[in-house]
């Protein structure tokens, strides 16, 4: 996002529409992309929008839960290990 | 005071030095030790077994061929991880090649806003706090995950899930970054949508 789009959104932050423009810096603000001020401006809107803190926070708790729980563990069927096995035994890459 | 070593990174350690000397019973280790984890990244990218096995083949000739280059900077798991991941990315791609059926762009444009379809997951019913406990929202994050339509759920597998640079990423994927910022996004206001129930915040209202 180009700043001068940054730019705009915050000016328009400052209407009543801000929390939909919220919603737009999400990402940058999330990433820590925004520039201190607008950062600045932005969680000063939050300390006064609780549905925009709320938002803001599952948005980040997302980001939290799918990393600790998104790397699966899956037990390997009997048969899918034997055949690697022998896989690695036959392959002629594999010398 | 130092700090020993715990037995699985020892073991790591053994497992490591047996591959660069060439040790291919050591590679068969790795399946048994590593194997659920490296099947379960597979999986993930692929969604059906005989596929992923394809996967665990070919990153088990990426970690015989690349071990020399592992110089234990990060942990060997997160670089099994890692390589597994990548042979994943490349099979979708030979698999799209092939199947010369499945558009990047199927699921909308990348400057499209609106959000992507509601995932289905199995059950929403525990509370939260039990579901922490029982472990059941890794399989809710995980089912989330698998339900989003494939370029979203690489994006999130290797920027998200694996930790990627964003750099590193774009490389892999061939996108450029405001694209990848924009899956990203999406995929992960989908996934938000999703696991509204088990989230922090989650009684906000509805984007």
């Amino acid at each position: 996002m180009s700043m001068n789009l940054i730019k705009g959104l915050w000016k328009r932050l400052l209407r009543p529409d801000a929390c939909s423009h919220t919603k737009k810096l999400l990402y940058e603000y999330v990433e820590g992309d925004l520039t201190s001020e607008t950062s600045h401006k932005l969680e000063k809107h939050l300390g006064n929008c609780p549905p925009c803190l709320k938002y803001v926070e599952s948005y980040r708790h997302t980001i939290e839960v799918t990393h600790h729980h998104g790397l699966p563990e899956e037990p390997m069927p009997p048969a899918l290990k034997q055949k690697l096995c022998e896989f690695i035994k036959q392959h002629p890459d594999l010398k | 005071m130092l700090m020993s070593k715990p037995d699985a990174q020892i073991d790591d350690v053994q497992l490591v030095a047996r591959l660069k000397q060439r040790d291919k019973s050591a590679l068969e280790e790795l399946v048994h030790v590593h194997g659920a984890k490296m099947y379960g990244v597979a999986l993930q990218f692929m969604r059906n077994e005989s596929d992923a096995r394809e996967v665990m083949q070919d990153a088990l000739v990426s970690i015989w061929n690349k071990i020399s280059s592992f110089q234990g900077k990060s942990a060997f798991t997160s670089w099994i991880y890692r390589v597994t991941a990548n042979a994943g990315l490349m099979a979708l791609r030979k698999k799209k090649r092939r199947e010369n059926d499945i558009s990047l762009d199927a699921v909308g444009t990348d400057d499209d806003d609106s959000p992507l379809p509601a995932l289905q997951l199995s059950d929403k019913g525990p509370l939260p706090d039990k579901v922490v406990m029982t472990g059941e929202l890794g399989e809710q994050v995980r089912a989330a995950i698998d339900q989003l339509p494939e370029p979203y759920r690489v994006a999130v597998l290797l920027r998200d899930v694996e930790e990627l640079p964003m750099s590193e990423v774009m490389q892999e994927t061939g996108l450029s970054e405001p694209a990848l910022k924009s899956r990203l996004h999406r995929a992960r206001l989908a996934l938000r949508e999703a696991l509204l129930p088990y989230l922090k915040g989650r009684d906000i209202q509805k984007s």
